[in-house]
């Protein structure tokens, strides 16, 4: 798949990673692979030092575990089918299929999570509650304004908006977010 | 001495007794060639180490253990084997053995542990940790039965939580043993046979609640494992080249369900809501069904073949998936209270799985792949890319109808119901041109259409079409340019009704746009460009810019922009000298939209004020910077003899939360109030600088002494005040209960000596 993918088109060969003296496993031109692709994806490498982060600048997980930088058939040089394959398969017990379907979860984890680094808990794309309430303004506790009054500046955020801001906020009760194979757990929360 | 390092000094021990005693004799056959390394690493560990954060992927132990353990044996450059291992005895060890004969087959064995940890000296009241049961002594559950008022329940539960137990919340045990085959002698025929076997075991934060603001925080027992076999069979032969294998993906949780104890009831009894406080109505315990078994099986067929007219290339590929899980299915709820009889039960004992409508669920979810690839050069200034794929995730599973469900094991809610089995397909075609306009400048342009069709969500078809420009282009050797642009557009049939038609359900805002299905409009700016005005001087900078318009969305989120720029330069001169720095801002902005409102209250839209205008509205900007900076030196003081090299780098991310709402009167306006934002929003620091000096005593020998220091802070707002037993401002105790397993401050002091005996 090299022909016509991404690094082909732009002009790379193998000595742009590789060298033939490397001395280390697959011969690689820099001594990880992490420096290899860090020359030219400086935004990744940024996002690899940030708090929440896969084990990836502990040498745990390689770029080469999710990419093949030689060509696939999916986006962004994955080497699976799709996103959620790639991620099943160090999270398989996500995989399902669960009687109670969180739908965005089945089409693609990137909705929610960002796998290169996140300053937010989770590898999350943006903050609980207000990631949640994105999509869920529904009547009730989704749509309430999660904000302190001003006579309210200065109080812990548990004592004025309770448990849906505080901690892990929505997910301190919607824990089976990823889906629920439980007949009462149609909101995730059992 | 402890056990551990007994444990790594003997298994050093060996490794050396094992390389010693042969090298003699076999190193000196000149077909043979045998090298390694040794190096055993001696540390004191110092500061603050409360925070599991510092070891949440890793083991930095005090004391002594083997950093690496290697050995290469290679005989007339074709037989050859590889052993590598790191970390021995500790939880984040690795262990590689490769061996095989060159050009003819290769066989590798990995043993790899992760460790990932969570929280050090969580608290609970719970008994049972690492099981499916969590239990709270009948005593302390009926003497908080017995309180009289929620300030009275602050008081015996904070006296009860003086002898709580104390945990680690960690996933110690995450091993996997992976073994790969590879046969490359029967040319034009490969083989390569994978299996993996994963187990993980631990405890990590999860939570279960009794009501509406109830939660207790658990202890959740991990003890997964999962198998994958694979086989890849590969023909190659002139032009042509064929490939067909099997994935399978076994899941097994060993632990099915989790009950635990309600901290504040001993016996059943039902609410009339779920609203009410736990300890006067309620389970005496709650369940939880973990998550299932389930398999996947995956054939995938794919080939190409090249040397066809105008310099081509085709490559074709499908690939069929089988998702599978049929677990059995819990009650709808343990508490014993919910049958019939009293008010507002429903006709059946809810406890009793009799009552359900299916025993299990029969989840299949059928997937494809179809992908078409086709490159051509017809003239030497022009390249073609035109592709085509298909991915379906065919949701198979049947609905299932409830007639109601039971509200955290307190209530039932005679609401009918039934599963909503989503499934989605991904069609995607398009085509790139590119011109090399001049020999080192390549100029592309690019466009693809994709249509993506749902099952059971809001936008049942959606067409994005992308148009995208690049410009690629080398000076010589000291400059090299990369930029493109592009622009998509998404648009799709929204019907906010769909996935809740039968249902009873809170109702949605009928405005919003979830925005993964929302229409969009979306641009992306990229430049790279690599200096190199002098030979050792490598500068380079880039720029990424993004954003996303959600044109049609006037609740949800309504634009989303990110900006990210980076430059680093890198001095090297010889082996002598190297300086490198770098700098990059992560920028992120989003606004969103929401509306506070109750069924026939202030704001409902479909009864009240069925506008987009209302004084319930709120609206929030959000803001992520995040900078790094990091920089290294490596100084050679004494050539090949004595190193020096130092490394720091630091990730600074600011977040903050800006709220706006209009304020109306409490008659008008569902949040009467002006709202003050949010300015901590996970802003954490990192610091680590890592410094060491590196002396080569002999051509075999070396000594390097070294000192890392790591320091992380945190501040954010949903953290702020936080306690185990937190309480309201009157005093009064609402039911949540913590273990304190977010993230603590941490600063850790490393310094270290290590031996290295090369060979």
């Amino acid at each position: 798949m090299w022909h016509g993918g991404t690094h082909e088109r732009k002009n790379l060969v193998c000595s742009s990673c590789h060298s033939v003296h490397g001395g280390n496993y697959k011969n690689l031109a820099k001594p990880t692979q992490m420096e290899v692709c860090s020359q030219c994806h400086k935004q990744i490498r940024a996002q690899l030092q940030k708090t929440s982060h896969h084990p990836i600048r502990e040498g745990k997980i390689n770029c080469s575990d999710c990419h093949n930088p030689h060509g696939t058939v999916t986006e962004k040089l994955l080497a699976a089918n799709s996103i959620n394959d790639k991620c099943f398969e160090c999270h398989a017990e996500k995989r399902g299929p669960f009687l109670w379907e969180h739908s965005p979860v089945t089409e693609n984890c990137t909705t929610c999570h960002t796998p290169h680094g996140s300053p937010h808990d989770k590898l999350l794309v943006a903050k609980r509650p207000f990631l949640c309430q994105r999509c869920h303004s529904n009547s009730r506790h989704p749509g309430t304004l999660y904000a302190q009054s001003t006579s309210q500046a200065g109080q812990s955020v548990y004592s004025t908006l309770g448990t849906r801001a505080f901690y892990r906020a929505c997910s301190n009760c919607h824990s089976q977010i990823h889906g629920s194979n439980h007949p009462s757990g149609k909101s995730l929360a059992r | 001495m402890t056990k551990k390092n007994i444990v790594i000094v003997g298994v050093s021990a060996l490794f050396m007794s094992f390389f010693f005693l042969p090298i003699g004799s076999l190193a000196q056959q000149d077909d043979t060639t045998i090298s390694g390394q040794i190096s055993i690493t001696g540390r004191t560990v110092t500061g603050r180490r409360e925070s599991a954060k510092f070891e949440e992927y890793r083991t930095i132990p005090g004391g002594a253990s083997s950093e690496v353990l290697e050995l290469k044996y290679k005989f007339k450059d074709k037989y050859f084997l590889d052993l590598r291992s790191t970390g021995i005895a500790l939880d984040d060890q690795n262990i590689n053995l490769r061996t095989g004969l060159y050009g003819k087959f290769k066989f590798e064995l990995i043993y790899d542990q992760l460790p990932h940890r969570f929280a050090y000296d969580a608290k609970t009241l719970y008994s049972g940790i690492g099981t499916g049961s969590l239990f709270i002594s009948s005593a302390i559950r009926s003497n908080l039965q017995d309180s009289t008022s929620p300030v009275d329940l602050t008081n015996r539960i904070a006296n009860f939580f003086t002898s709580a137990f104390i945990t680690d919340l960690e996933l110690s045990r995450r091993k996997k043993v992976k073994f790969n085959f590879d046969a490359m002698a029967y040319d034009p025929f490969n083989l390569r046979v994978e299996f993996n076997r994963e187990s993980r075991k631990g405890i990590r934060p999860f939570f279960g609640s009794f009501g509406f603001g109830n939660t207790v925080e658990l202890p959740e027992p991990i003890d997964y494992t999962t198998t994958e076999p694979k086989f890849i069979g590969e023909y190659t032969k002139g032009p042509m080249y064929l490939t067909a294998s099997y994935y399978a993906s076994i899941f097994h949780n060993n632990i099915d369900t989790l009950t635990w104890s309600n901290p504040y009831r001993v016996t059943d009894s039902t609410t009339p809501t779920a609203y009410t406080t736990t300890y006067a109505a309620g389970s005496s315990r709650g369940l939880i069904d973990l998550y299932p078994n389930n398999r996947y099986h995956n054939l995938m067929f794919s080939g190409s073949v090249k040397d066809i007219p105008l310099k081509s290339r085709l490559s074709v590929s499908s690939s069929w998936g089988w998702m599978r899980q049929n677990d059995a299915l819990v009650p709808y709820t343990t508490n014993t209270a919910i049958k019939p009889g009293a008010a507002n039960n429903p006709p059946f004992d809810a406890s009793s799985l009799a009552s359900l409508p299916e025993r299990s669920f029969d989840g299949r979810v059928n997937t494809a792949l179809y992908n078409v690839l086709f490159t051509s050069r017809p003239v030497d200034i022009m390249h073609v890319k035109a592709r085509y794929r298909y991915y379906e995730y065919d949701n198979q599973a049947k609905k299932v109808e409830f007639p109601g469900y039971v509200r955290f094991d307190a209530v039932w809610e005679p609401e009918p119901n039934e599963s909503l089995p989503t499934g989605y397909s991904k069609s995607t075609a398009g085509v790139d041109v590119g011109f090399d306009i001049a020999k080192p400048t390549t100029f592309t342009v690019g466009y693809t259409f994709d249509r993506t069709r749902r099952k059971n969500r809001e936008n049942s078809k959606q067409d994005d079409h992308s148009l995208k420009f690049s410009l690629d282009t080398k000076a010589g050797s000291w400059l090299d340019l990369r930029a493109s642009y592009e622009r998509s557009k998404r648009d799709g049939r929204y019907d906010y009704r769909v996935p809740h038609e039968g249902q009873t359900i809170t109702p949605a805002l009928p405005f919003l746009r979830k925005y993964d299905e929302a229409d969009r409009n979306r641009d992306r700016l990229l430049f790279l460009a690599t200096l190199n005005p002098v030979d050792p001087l490598t500068l380079s900078a880039s720029f990424i810019f993004g954003k996303d318009n959600f044109k049609n969305s006037a609740f949800g989120l309504l634009a989303d922009r990110h900006n990210v720029y980076s430059i680093d330069a890198d001095y090297a001169l010889a082996e002598r000298f190297s300086l490198l720095a770098f700098y990059t801002r992560d920028d992120f902005k989003n606004r969103q939209k929401g509306r506070q409102w109750s069924p026939g209250g202030i704001g409902d839209p479909y009864l009240v004020e069925p506008r987009l205008e209302s004084f319930s509205n709120w609206d929030t900007n959000n803001r992520d910077k995040v900078d790094t900076v990091g920089t290294g030196l490596t100084i050679g003081v004494i050539q090949k003899r004595l190193d020096f090299n130092t490394i720091y780098s630091l990730s600074k991310a600011a977040g903050h939360i800006d709220i706006t709402s209009p304020l109306g009167t409490p008659a008008t306006d569902a949040n009467p109030f002006v709202p003050i934002g949010f300015p901590e929003v996970d802003n954490t620091r990192i610091h680590t600088v890592n410094t060491k000096l590196h002396y080569t005593l002999k051509k075999a020998y070396a000594i390097t002494v070294g000192y890392m220091r790591e320091k992380y802070d945190v501040r954010d707002f949903n953290n702020n005040g936080f306690a185990l037993v937190p309480t309201l401002p009157t005093g009064a105790y609402n039911g949540a209960l913590f273990m304190g397993t977010l993230w603590k401050n941490y600063g850790v002091n490393v310094a270290y000596a290590r031996v290295t005996y090369n060979f």
